[in-house]
């Protein structure tokens, strides 16, 4: 009687290992898998999503100029630059709200300069969403690559057009610097470190 | 009259012969009508490309349906003239036959210059593959003989007869669901009716809506048809603080990219599985709800199973339409002793939506009913087809751990949604209710509407004799979304608690209530159909 009884239950278990493992097997080579690459930019984000930035060195059209930028609300931040200019960032959206003196003695301004500079500004949160926006958009594009002595990974945010770049340390997957390339503006910009996003300290963006 | 074995032996031979070669006389009528409707097919594609300059699609189903007509007619008057019958039953039994023709005629197509084939070759192979099964179809169920043959004894003659002989059974018990098949084609006419009438409207949103030409029934692919869509091609994503396709279960997106494989898009892909998925599905339910209740209570459930307001759903790119069929299939051979098919269909149903995991309660208490019949053979498979959606869902969760880090990932992704399992979630979706009007979310007060309509149904199915198994597992489907804090689409997750059907029709005995229900059911399917863009279901 007891033998038949463990002989029924041995049985049951290994037909549901089975069944199970038939059911894993159908997932496996029935649902496609995501990329190493989508995997990476999904680490990414996490990091993002838990730090914040404080603003960057930028190097813009032969200008060099110093952003710092505090955030506000939520998906919503103020980039200073140190020539008097500020941005005003929401969500994914950016505008300018004070002009510099000297940007009003520019004869012809790049149209698209104020996108150039909240791009290199290094805002995680803007980072973050342009990186998930790549994402959900199938644009994913990462090559890893030296920065100086780093050794880091460079991310496509967007769909190329413009290219902006974010360089992350490959270790950590900490933006460390950015890049801006279109028809008319290019730069790049030395982030400065990040910080935890619940740490003390000023609000970064 | 008595008779002697050689006067026996020439009767049988000579019905054999008869038989033959009717089945031959037939096969090459039908061959013939097919050539013409072959050259219809091809003429009225060029008229209507050239003269008109119509989109390819619309050309090809003008020319598809011109054809069928062709068919159709030559065949009733010629090929099968010592078959009358209905044209109300012969039509739409034809036009399915030749809708499975096109469908293999396709899927061979497009197999062949997969493998490099020419495409013309690859037609002509595809035609020749998908005429034994509209040539089977149209004679036996279609064109089906006014008489019952006499048995044949002995080694039939031709390959058509043997196939025929194989597949009569098959074809009698088709016909026996022509009536659920009317019902089912009705609904879906309302449904995709109203859906096309709405975008050639391009109300309420003309911006969402594609050109209807290009793109007709796109908005039976909104809201979580367009995440199915996504598993299918990116497989499974977490992008962390975001709404990620992990909270849809994968087999209705293996399916579509199945599909995809034979050249459909996943949208035409999703929307085919959908609604034959749900013609299973209803032919399921009246096989399972007849276990249950009398014949007419049976028939009646699956007519308002047909004409359910929330019913839309089902032909939607969703994966409801099979997994009702999964559910009510695995019920089926469960109650039959069939524990290996049923198991399977358990597993299935689980891993296209989550409701199919409490289908281990009623096959659990069917195989505690079957216990004592069973020998110990039979006892064993009861018990793993008891446990099969269980382990379903444990070989879900392994998955999700490998490819996302996460094995309750489907789980986790309804917080981005707003939706976390609490125990105070039915506190939370109350209050929620409660607050509906000043938070804009209105239709709440619609899926609050359906949660009770259906605890409602539950109870009367218990009272219809519903087992009690199948009732707590329809309860749990309907109660338990309630603790991820919101009613949200409630109406939708009810749509696969069986006995609600049952319990309908336990209510609309009378000949009244019955009418009433069907027109207000028809009318309610049609406007709700009408208003999916307004509101997710």
């Amino acid at each position: 009687m007891i033998v038949r009884v463990v002989g029924r239950v041995v049985g049951v278990a290994a037909l549901t290992v089975a069944l199970g493992a038939a059911a894993y097997g159908l997932l496996e080579v029935g649902v496609t898998h995501a990329s190493a690459d989508e995997r990476l930019v999904a680490r990414t984000l996490s990091v993002l999503q838990s730090t914040r930035g404080s603003g960057a060195v930028i190097t813009l059209d032969g200008r060099r100029l110093v952003a710092t930028c505090r955030a506000r609300h939520i998906g919503n931040a103020t980039v200073s630059l140190d020539d008097g200019t500020e941005l005003h960032l929401w969500r994914t959206h950016v505008s300018r709200v004070a002009t510099s003196s000297e940007r009003e003695l520019l004869v012809r301004e790049p149209a698209d300069l104020v996108s150039a500079e909240a791009n290199l500004a290094g805002s995680h949160d803007l980072y973050s969403r342009e990186l998930t926006a790549t994402l959900l958009g199938g644009h994913v594009d990462v090559q890893a690559t030296r920065l100086g002595s780093r050794s880091v990974y460079a991310l496509r945010l967007g769909d190329g057009s413009p290219l902006v770049q974010l360089f992350v340390e490959r270790a950590s997957l900490l933006p460390v610097a950015a890049r801006y390339v279109s028809s008319t503006s290019s730069g790049t910009s030395d982030l400065v470190a990040a910080t935890r996003l619940h740490a003390g300290g000023p609000s970064g963006c | 009259m008595a008779v002697s074995e050689g006067q026996h032996s020439f009767e049988a031979l000579a019905a054999r012969r008869s038989g033959a070669a009717s089945a031959r006389t037939d096969l090459a009528r039908f061959a013939a009508v097919g050539a013409s409707g072959y050259v219809v097919n091809l003429a009225v594609f060029v008229l209507l490309e050239r003269s008109l300059g119509r989109p390819h699609a619309l050309c090809a189903t003008g020319a598809f349906v011109a054809a069928v007509v062709n068919n159709y007619v030559w065949n009733r008057l010629w090929t099968f003239q010592r078959r009358p019958g209905r044209l109300s039953r012969q039509v739409p039994s034809f036009v399915g036959v030749s809708l499975l023709g096109l469908l293999v005629n396709l899927a061979v197509l497009h197999l062949l210059i997969a493998l490099g084939f020419p495409p013309l070759l690859g037609q002509a192979v595809g035609v020749l593959a998908a005429m034994p099964v509209t040539f089977l179809g149209s004679r036996l169920w279609s064109f089906p003989a006014p008489l019952e043959r006499a048995p044949v004894r002995g080694r039939v003659d031709t390959a058509v007869y043997r196939a025929e002989t194989r597949l009569a059974a098959a074809g009698e018990r088709l016909a026996r669901y022509t009536w659920v098949i009317r019902w089912w084609a009705f609904s879906r006419v309302l449904v995709l009716g109203s859906a096309l009438v709405v975008q050639a409207l391009a109300w309420p949103r003309a911006s969402w809506y594609p050109p209807v030409l290009e793109h007709p029934l796109a908005l039976l692919g909104a809201w979580d048809g367009r995440w199915y869509r996504m598993v299918a091609e990116q497989g499974y994503f977490v992008v962390p603080q975001h709404q990620s396709d992990t909270a849809f279960f994968p087999l209705f997106p293996i399916a579509l990219r199945l599909l995809g494989a034979l050249g459909l898009s996943l949208t035409t892909g999703g929307l085919i599985l959908a609604n034959l998925g749900f013609l299973v599905g209803l032919i399921a339910l009246y096989e399972l709800a007849r276990t249950w209740v009398p014949e007419q209570d049976a028939r009646r459930a699956v007519v308002y199973a047909a004409l359910f307001p929330a019913g839309f759903v089902f032909s939607m790119v969703y994966p409801e339409g099979i997994v009702l069929a999964l559910v009510a299939l695995a019920g089926v051979f469960a109650a039959r002793g069939r524990w290996i098919t049923a198991g399977i269909f358990a597993a299935l149903a689980t891993l296209a939506r989550p409701e199919g995991v409490f289908l281990v309660l009623p096959l659990a208490a069917i195989a505690v009913g079957q216990w004592r019949t069973l020998d110990e053979r039979g006892r064993m498979w009861a018990s793993w087809g008891a446990l099969a959606a269980p382990t379903a869902l444990i070989a879900l969760c392994f998955y999700e751990y490998r490819a996302v880090q996460d094995a309750l990932a489907f789980s986790h992704a309804q917080l981005a949604w707003g939706r976390w399992t609490s125990a105070d979630g039915v506190v939370r979706a109350f209050t929620e209710l409660e607050h509906a009007s000043e938070l804009h979310r209105e239709w709440l007060y619609r899926d609050a509407a359906f949660c009770a309509v259906y605890l409602a149904c539950l109870a009367l199915a218990l009272r219809a004799g519903v087992p009690k198994s199948w009732v707590a597992a329809g309860a749990l489907i309907v109660l338990l979304p309630l603790s991820s804090g919101s009613f949200t689409s409630d109406a939708r997750f009810g749509l696969l608690a069986l006995p609600v059907y049952c319990g309908l029709a336990f209510a609309a005995r009378r000949r009244w209530l019955d009418v009433s229900l069907r027109v207000a059911g028809a009318a309610m399917l049609a406007a709700s159909s009408a208003t999916i863009l307004l509101h997710w279901p």
